[in-house]
């Protein structure tokens, strides 16, 4: 047993806590850092199912990511503020209570949600279970493109983290690591023309 | 050489030289329209896996590009699929010549053509869930532009569809790898609620519909058209399939009751919010829900006609909403011009682009002599005898999408706000005078589409036997 897989529950504690930093958090540049952060768990859950070197390729495309949504950001500005719509409360108490709550329904469901995978470890399907609650928390709280962008790239992670463990195909895993890509493009996108710079495809 | 690579690579191609002429929208249009006829004719008819002489040299096209351990293969029993899947966006990108939506449209629209034929393609197809997604991204770029800033509803799509992908992917699984049969029913049960789910959303069968009403509200009607025409095209296609490849889904008890009733509630909902909308753009969307609720209950026949009319209704919505497109474009000048008293008098502005708008929307209502009515009437006499139901909801559908149809049209023949006229060109008079025409030549001879679109599901041998 390598020390990846003795201390995996690092990462799968890590992941529920970046998960819950990531919607707790207004900070664009901290999301970013958390992201990442979150990406370098993440691939470290999944190298308990495959080679630690297509572990390593998946951390390479979350940075890349990462990077695209920066270099978006550096452009439009780091201090916008967030739009929260006005139906959904968004003070900071509610957001911990929510994240709370979510995360200890998370935990009981974390080992049997994936009972029907043969090979995922309990930590991983815990982390797994861990990423896609937070994700999907994410989505309920923001409209905004990055926050949005981020709670998307949080439940692929999640996704991965148990999709990995039952079909390695290289073929599969580049495509999954181009939707991350994708999704960051996206968000660029539509930052830029919500903030009226032009983007580049625009001319 | 293999033909996948090369129609993938050709698109690739085709979507950077589309790049480079900027503000040259007729360029644009020209080179991406006559570019996906070529490659239709290259799906169509390419000799696969035989040698064959080009201007005195031998060349070998095969079948199969593998790549990273998967194969995408162009075979007899898909290439039919492609071949409509690039005319129907050659036609889009020529009738983009009067719409003139934002560049985008030509340039991330061939890269969706492209993730389409590659979602065709790829084996095993489970994972054509994968290129669906990356269609939805293209969809995004295409419906949030400078001029629609507003990303409220790309946003929801793209959230959808990622949903939906894992959804997909994991039933996909499950199907292929835990022996799921209709003799393990637990199991199969939970592979049917995964697969329902994901295409509850690929579908928009609400609530999943929640993306299209704020993208209609904003985004250039033209590109709302391309977007749902590929997404529900490769929807649909993709639906088939499953329903080709597992006998036992099709033994499901009550699947295709399940099926017809959700058509039903769609059909419902659609037709009685189509007649609500104060907005010419979301009176189609809510009009496209109603068009999808029948093309669900076509498939939930479970009978090999039923399929071939949800296929024939697949193709005819290319016909219905390019040319609805092309006339509300040249009717909707202004953001905010789709609402019900800015379009009075829009006929005296603009009349050619009144009438396309309102045929199109005549033809997605299924009025008789529009291209909508045969499909419309033949899966009416087919459900008359498996569900009633169903049947009568058609009849709604028709009188509720058709109700708004004439209400419009009396908006637009109303006193005019202004004196304003908005001229057209001769090749764009060409443009939606030749789209009318289309739309009343398809409701008179049906058979010159029908039967040749209902092709393109040919290699499924299990449902078309």
């Amino acid at each position: 047993m390598t020390w990846l897989e003795e201390l995996a529950i690092v990462a799968s504690v890590a992941v529920a806590l970046t998960g819950a930093l990531l919607i707790l958090s207004d900070n664009r540049r901290l999301l970013l850092a958390t992201l990442a952060a979150q990406y370098v768990f993440a691939a470290w859950l999944v190298s308990l199912s495959l080679p630690l070197q297509v572990a390593a390729a998946k951390l390479v495309a979350g940075l890349l990511a990462c990077a695209i949504i920066a270099v978006a950001l550096a452009n439009v500005g780091w201090s916008d503020q967030f739009v929260t719509p006005e139906t959904i409360p968004s003070s900071m108490i509610f957001r911990i209570i929510a994240v709370c709550l979510v995360l200890l329904v998370a935990f009981g469901l974390g080992g049997d949600i994936w009972s029907a995978l043969p090979k995922i470890s309990t930590l991983a399907s815990y982390g797994a279970t861990f990423l896609i609650a937070m994700g999907l928390l994410q989505l309920g709280f923001q409209e905004e493109p990055v926050k949005v962008g981020i709670g998307l790239l949080t439940i692929i992670s999640g996704f991965e983290v148990a999709y990995t463990t039952i079909e390695p195909s290289l073929a599969v895993m580049a495509l999954l690591a181009t939707v991350h890509l994708g999704i960051a493009v996206v968000v660029s996108h539509l930052l830029l023309i919500g903030s009226g710079e032009k983007p580049r495809l625009e001319g | 050489m293999n033909a996948p690579f090369v129609l993938l690579t050709v698109t690739g191609a085709l979507a950077i030289s589309v790049a480079l002429p900027r503000n040259r929208p007729h360029a644009q249009a020209a080179i991406s329209s006559i570019g996906s006829i070529l490659l239709a004719i290259f799906a169509l008819w390419i000799t696969l896996d035989d040698p064959f002489e080009v201007l005195g040299l031998a060349v070998k096209i095969t079948s199969t590009w593998r790549i990273l351990g998967r194969a995408l293969i162009l075979d007899e029993s898909n290439r039919a699929a492609v071949g409509f899947l690039y005319l129907a966006g050659a036609f889009i990108f020529g009738g983009a010549w009067v719409a003139r939506p934002n560049r985008n449209l030509y340039y991330v629209g061939l890269l969706c053509l492209g993730s389409v034929a590659a979602s065709f393609l790829i084996q095993p197809f489970l994972f054509a869930a994968l290129f669906l997604e990356f269609t939805a991204m293209g969809a995004v770029l295409v419906l949030v532009s400078p001029e629609n800033p507003n990303h409220r509803g790309g946003l929801r799509l793209l959230i959808l569809y990622t949903l939906a992908m894992m959804a997909i992917l994991i039933a996909g699984w499950m199907l292929d790898n835990l022996g799921v049969t209709s003799a393990t029913p637990e199991l199969a049960h939970r592979a049917t609620m995964l697969l329902a789910l994901g295409f509850a959303v690929i579908m928009a069968v609400p609530p999943f519909h929640l993306w299209l009403p704020p993208a209609a509200e904003k985004a250039n009607p033209y590109a709302l058209s391309f977007v749902t025409i590929l997404l529900q095209s490769a929807g649909l296609f993709f639906l088939l399939r499953f329903l080709d490849s597992y006998t036992w889904l099709r033994e499901v008890p009550g699947l295709f009751e399940m099926i017809r009733w959700v058509g039903i509630a769609m059909v419902c909902f659609g037709s009685m919010l189509t007649i609500a909308q104060r907005t010419f753009s979301k009176v189609m969307a809510y009009a496209l829900i109603t068009d999808f609720g029948v093309m669900l209950l076509a498939v939930g026949t479970g009978i090999p006609e039923g399929y071939r009319l949800a296929l024939g209704l697949s193709g005819v919505r290319v016909v219905n909403l390019a040319v609805w497109a092309m006339g509300s474009a040249k009717i909707l000048h202004h953001r905010g011009d789709g609402q019900f008293q800015a379009l009075q008098g829009a006929a005296y502005r603009s009349p050619l682009g009144a009438a396309s708008a309102l045929i199109g929307l005549a033809s997605m209502a299924g009025f008789p002599l529009t291209a909508g009515f045969p499909g419309r009437w033949a899966l009416l006499s087919k459900l008359a005898k498996i569900d009633p139901l169903a049947g009568w909801a058609i009849i709604l559908a028709f009188l509720c999408v058709g109700a708004a149809a004439l209400r419009w049209t009396n908006a637009l023949l109303g006193s005019p706000l202004d004196e304003r006229v908005v001229s057209s060109t001769l090749t764009e008079t060409l443009f939606l005078v030749g789209g009318i025409a289309m739309c009343i030549l398809l409701g008179a001879f049906p058979q010159l589409l029908y039967p040749w679109v209902t092709e393109a599901a040919a290699g499924m041998a299990q449902l078309f036997p």
